[in-house]
Parts: C-alpha cells; structure tokens; sequence
C-alpha cells in the first residue's frame, strides 16, 4: 500500500500542485471517516495511526499533510467515542480552511513586491505564484509573465491561467531563457518543501533556472507557506531522487530505442534565492533558517509523543 | 454422368471454400475481412454463384444496423458521455471493492445489451484496471468477470451480440421478443456469476467500511479520477444530445412493432439525426473512418459463402442429418444449444451462426408447425453467445479485454481465463437448458 500511495501522491502532486493537493488529500481523508463504521477507540487510533505511518513512509514525504496529521491526532486524543468522527471532521474541514487563509496572507504580503512594469519569469503551477499575479492584476499592476517551457502540460496550464485572468504573457522553452535574460526582471517559483539542510523541493527544472538567473543577479522569489516545512530530521532517504523510467523510440527511426528517465523535482539550496514569500512575511535565506529552526524544535515534541 | 460430376465437383468447391476460410479465421492466419471476401470471390470466380446472386445473399439490413450503431456509439465515445458514466460510477461505489465489483458487473452487462461488446470493454476495462490497482488490488477477476458479463448483457437483446443481429433479423424476430424471451435465464446467469465471484474472491471484493487506510486510499482514487475527468473540457449540451439521440434510437427499437420499420432504418435514423445535430461538433470524415469498415466487410463475405453453400445443397444435408439424430424435439434443442455453446467457445461464432439459421430454417420445412419451434432460434442464441466466453477465443471481446490487460501489465493467459471462463460457462449453458427444457414440457 505504501508504494501505491506513494505514487498516487507523486501523480496528484505533478497533476495539481502542493496546495491542491493537499487539500483533495484531507477532502480523501474525510470522506474516509464519514464512511468508516466505528468499533471503538482503541481499533480507531490503531488505523489512523496506520495511516500516519503510510504517510510517513511515502516517497518523497509531505510536509504538509504530517503537519495536519499532528493536529488531527491531537483532536483524536482529546475527544471521546461519541464525538471523535464530527469532530475529526470539523477538525480537517478547520485545516483546509486555514491553509486556504495561509495562502491568503501569503499573497498579501507578496503585494510588497514591485511589479509595475516588472517582466516576471515563472515556471511552475505553483498556486501561491498564480494567486499572487492574479491578486497583482487585480490591483491593476502592469506587468508582463514569462513562462519558461518545460513538460507541455504544465505549460499549457500556465497558459491557460494566465490567459484567463488576461495576464499579458509570452512563453520560452526553457533551454532558451538566456536569451531573454536581460529582459527578466525577477523570478517568481514555488516550492513543495523545505527540509532541514535547508534545501527547498521545488519542480523540476527550478535549479537550473535560479542558477542562471543568479548569475545575472535577478532577484529570485520563493513562494512556500511555512505549513510546508518538513520538520523532521534528514535521513539519506529524504535525499534520493525519484524518477520514472521509460522506454521510449525514436520519432521518426522507430528501431532507435531509448530510455528516458523523468525526474520528479529538483534540490535547490535556500542560499541561491534572494527572498523567501510566506504567511508570516517576507524572509531573506538567513531569516528563514531562523523561523525553520523555531517550528522544528516544537516539532520535535510532538514526534516524541506520537512515534516514541 | 457428366452432371453428378460436376454437382459433386460443385459441392466440393463450395465445401472446401468454406472449411479453408473457417480455418483461416479461426487460427487467424489472415485478417478475417479479408479472408471472408477472398472466399466470396473465389465462389464467384469457380462460378459457384454469379456476382448478382453473391450481391444478393448480402443482408444489408444487418450491415446497416451495424454501421448505424457503430456510428452513434463512437460520436457517444467523442462526447465524453462513456467517461461520465465511469466517473459517476466510481463516485457512486464510494470506493467500496464490494459496490465497484457490482457497479461494473451490472453496468457492463447492460452496456452489452445495446452496445457492441467490444465497444463496452474497451470502455470499461481501462478505468477498473486504473481504479481496482490503484487501491492496491488485483484487477485480473474483475477483468475476467467484465468479459463474461460483456458476453452475457450482450445475449440479451437483438442488438447486443452479432449472433443475435444475425439471428434476429434473419428470422424476423423483434427486439422485443428477445427481452421478453431472455431475460429471464439471462439475469438468473448473472446473479450466478455474480455469486460465484463473490464467493471466490471475498477476501478481495468483501466491503471495507472497517479499514480506514484502505477507505482512504480509495477515496483518494476517486477523487483523482473525478478531476482528471474534470479536465477534460466536456460540453454538456453535446453530451446530452448524445445520450438524447441514443435514447430516442433504443425506444425506437422498443416500439419497433408500432413503428413498423426494419432496425437498421430505426439505427441509421439515429445515427444521421446525431451527425445532423452536432455537425459542427464532430469532424464527419473521422466518424465515418472509424466505422469497422472490415467488420461489415466480413459480414458480407460470410454471407456469400453461406450462400455458396445452400447454393449446392450442403446446408439442406446438414439439416436433415440434424433432425436425423433424433426424433425428440426437446432432445434436438439441446442439441443446438449444447452444439452451438461448445463450437463458440473455440471458433468464432459470427460464421457458426451463419452456417446455423438456414439450417435451423431447413428443420423448420421438415418438422412443420411445432409450436415451440422458436425455442430452436432461443437455443442458438444462447448457446452462441454464452459459448463465447468460454475461452480466450470464444469472442471479439475476450480477444480485446486480454489484450488491454495485457497493456496494463495484468498478464491472462489462456489457462488462467479457462479456469474461471469453463465452469462459469457450463453453468450459463445448464442454466439455459434448464429454462429451455421447462419451456418446452410447461408452456
């Protein structure tokens, strides 16, 4: 089961972003509970604690969804048979509620940003990033939206959001951004995580572009609310790549076989970005280490009590 | 002298045209199209029959009412209205192994009755694959199970199964007498074979209203499956113009005795009012390349070298060898069931059928009035139809279910399929002797 959920997540994540993702996760997880006939506490506590162990085993893991876990085993605990379903409903109906408020914040505070006649290069789905240009064109910033191109997919959904929300915009494959170096004026990129060496998740391709874009010394933000951090300690685990590996022929000389191996996201070090953009405000890399290492200690706590 | 040669001689060709093309056919050395029209022609060729009484032994009400259905079933297809229905249904099974077992078993017997089976499995198997591994379970009987019930939903109506378009038409039965007539021994099969799968595979398809992970997981399936079917940009106007038309066709078939239209001009009707409505919808030049062109192709071809065959007399010696074996009636029902369920399982059962209703139309000169002589054309059919699943070969369907299995990484081989497919079949064709026996000594 751990396998097939650990793939589900990696598909959903790549379909949807970490935000969506997140949230159809705790819809998954309550729907489950609705339909799950209780017994008694005991078995109860014994399956969600199950899951939770499912969770922590999935490959890559997901900060996010630990972090509501933590919450929705401490609603477990404090309440009785009667209630414990309701209530651990309600529970996950308040968590999506409040990442959806986390994100609100997160795109308040990015309005700091001057965009006014900015060009902006963005690469992934990332929601933070598009609820940010959507909230800016709302306030009537003129600014223009490069998409750096990567997996058609994900770009046609770029397009598509920004043509909806009638974002002026012109697409480059990435292999060809240096072209339009100079004509960027900073990057907008989101991220799935941040783990304790301080390295973000982020999609795949994302560290070549910071890198180049480093270079050129444009000020490059990350969008990550902090209920994405992964408050846990890094094992060699936490560092493998995943990638999927297919068999492919060539276009037109179907005998030329190949194979093509695809990889899931990118390890980008905090130090490369000029700015992180969450919830709780604007941080350069060196402040965010700070806020990381607050919220992982109280973590620490709470791991003792549940995983002894 | 000289004329019994050559009536021997013609025989002979006739003869060996068609056991040469059944061969073919059957260990697929051709493509069949191609093997049935080659056949054709070279009757006409050895002038067996002239290329008019060759045209004229086509049944294009049969080739109609195929290509009408192929039609509206692929513009259905094109619509999204196939993927609404599989997304609706793993809503409604709640990810519960036991609902989505019987959700799919149902909907795929009932799709058969007035799709083509092929269509429905290439429909249905995919998605079970995709929702059935995804929670971490084995699709292969649920896949196995959907191709029986693709066969056995497909026995029902006159349109379901190409034997019973054959036979139904042929025999002028209409597409009401075969639902009145069926579905009694048709849904007892299913509830059997719904039984047996339980049984077999409870630890499987038992509900999971006590596992919380596996709830979960399945809901998560679930709601992958509702978004991806989100995206894909439907028209909701369009697909229910769809699902209108093919309602409107199925009713048509329904009132068929008021309406006093043959089924292929009620199926035509639907399927030019359908490319009417959505023109601007629809890209008329693909609709039209994907109508099984070789399949109708094949139809034809068999019907010329049935007609090689009568032309000589060998179906009329068949006939008479048949009603010859025994002077029970009820005896010569079972035989024609029994016969027709057990070659089915291994050859195709399009031509067996096609040897079979001039023979049965033979019986019918010789034995006169017997007033339960319709129950000959019932034995076919169900022996036709619920033989299909009998092997990996039996029908259209098993082929193409196995193979998408097969794409999906769930190996069936031969054995494995006979394993479930054998006694399951034993059971629909003693489920249908039973029925035809009482029949015949009650009503």
């Amino acid at each position: 089961m751990q396998t097939v959920l650990s793939k589900l997540f990696r598909d959903i994540e790549a379909d949807l972003g970490t935000h969506k993702f997140s949230l159809l996760v705790l819809d998954a997880l309550k729907d489950a509970l609705l339909q799950y006939e209780f017994r008694n506490s005991t078995q109860f506590k014994k399956q969600l604690l199950n899951i939770f162990q499912l969770l922590q085993m999935t490959r890559p893991r997901y900060a996010i969804l630990l972090n509501s876990f933590y919450k929705i085993l401490e609603v477990n605990d404090k309440t009785n048979y009667k209630s414990k379903i309701s209530e651990l409903v309600k529970t996950i109906d308040r968590i999506s509620a409040s990442y959806q408020l986390e994100k609100l914040q997160l795109v308040r505070n990015a309005q700091e940003i001057d965009v006014h006649n900015k060009h902006i290069l963005i690469h992934d789905q990332s929601s933070a990033v598009r609820s940010t240009l959507d909230a800016m064109k709302q306030q009537s910033d003129n600014f223009s939206v490069i998409v750096a191109g990567q997996d058609a997919e994900k770009t046609e959904s770029n397009i598509v959001f920004l043509y909806n929300h009638n974002i002026d915009h012109k697409v480059v494959p990435s292999h060809m951004l240096s072209h339009v170096e100079k004509v960027v004026d900073m990057v907008f990129l989101g991220a799935v995580t941040i783990q304790q060496n301080y390295n973000f998740i982020m999609d795949p391709g994302s560290r070549g572009i910071i890198s180049q874009f480093k270079l050129e010394k444009k000020p490059i933000y990350v969008f990550l609310t902090t209920s994405k951090f992964s408050l846990w300690p890094l094992t060699d685990k936490s560092q493998e790549s995943y990638y999927n590996q297919m068999q492919k022929s060539h276009r037109l000389q179907q005998e030329i076989k190949f194979s093509l191996l695809k990889f899931s996201h990118d390890r980008v070090s905090v130090d490369l970005v000029d700015y992180i953009v969450t919830e709780k405000g604007i941080f350069t890399p060196d402040e965010l280490k700070d806020v990381y290492d607050d919220m992982f200690k109280k973590r620490k706590k709470e791991r003792r009590k549940y995983l002894g | 002298m000289l004329s019994t040669l050559i009536n021997h001689w013609d025989i002979a060709i006739a003869v060996g045209v068609f056991v040469l093309a059944f061969i073919a056919i059957v260990f697929e050395v051709l493509n069949k199209s191609v093997v049935a029209i080659a056949g054709a022609t070279l009757l006409i060729v050895t002038r067996i029959l002239t290329f008019e009484e060759a045209v004229e032994s086509i049944n294009f009400e049969i080739i109609a009412l195929l290509a009408g259905m192929m039609i509206l079933v692929e513009i259905a297809k094109e619509s999204g209205l196939f993927a609404l229905i599989n997304s609706h249904l793993a809503s409604f099974s709640k990810g519960n192994p036991f609902l989505i077992f019987l959700f799919f078993m149902l909907v795929t017997a009932f799709a058969s009755a007035f799709l083509d089976n092929v269509t429905t499995i290439l429909i249905v198997v995919p998605i079970t694959i995709a929702l059935v591994s995804g929670m971490g379970y084995n699709p292969f009987p649920y896949v196995i199970a959907e191709i029986l019930f693709s066969n056995i939903g497909g026995a029902l109506t006159l349109v379901g199964d190409p034997p019973n378009i054959l036979i139904g038409t042929m025999a002028g039965i209409s597409f009401n007498s075969f639902i009145a007539h069926l579905s009694l021994p048709i849904i007892l099969i299913i509830l059997l074979t719904l039984t047996t799968f339980y049984v077999i595979n409870w630890k499987d398809l038992k509900p999971i209203r006590h596992n919380l992970s596996k709830l979960f997981l399945s809901n998560l399936l679930l709601k992958k499956i509702h978004y991806q079917y989100c995206r894909t940009n439907l028209n909701t106007a369009y697909m229910i113009t769809v699902a209108t038309v093919i309602v409107l066709t199925i009713i048509g078939f329904l009132l068929q005795f008021i309406i006093d239209l043959p089924l292929a001009v009620i199926a035509c009707s639907g399927a030019f009012l359908l490319m009417i409505i959505v023109n601007k919808k629809i890209e008329v030049h693909n609709v039209f390349s994907r109508v099984e062109w070789p399949t109708l192709g094949f139809f034809a071809g068999l019907f010329v070298l049935v007609r090689g065959l009568e032309s000589v007399g060998v179906l009329e010696i068949i006939g008479h060898s048949l009603i010859g074996t025994t002077n029970n009636f009820a005896l010569l029902i079972l035989i024609v069931l029994w016969s027709a369920g057990i070659l089915s399982m291994v050859v195709d059962n399009i031509p067996f059928v096609t040897v079979m209703i001039p023979v049965i139309f033979t019986i019918q000169t010789t034995l006169g009035s017997d007033p339960h002589f319709s129950l000959l054309w019932w034995a076919l059919v169900l022996g036709a139809c619920l033989g299909g699943n009998g092997t990996i070969i039996g029908a259209s369907a098993n082929v193409i279910g196995v193979d998408l299995a097969r794409k999906h990484g769930i190996p069936i081989t031969f054995l494995s399929y006979l394993k479930y497919s054998l006694p399951l079949t034993l059971m629909a064709l003693t489920v249908s002797s039973v029925y035809l026996m009482v029949w015949y000594f009650y009503f």
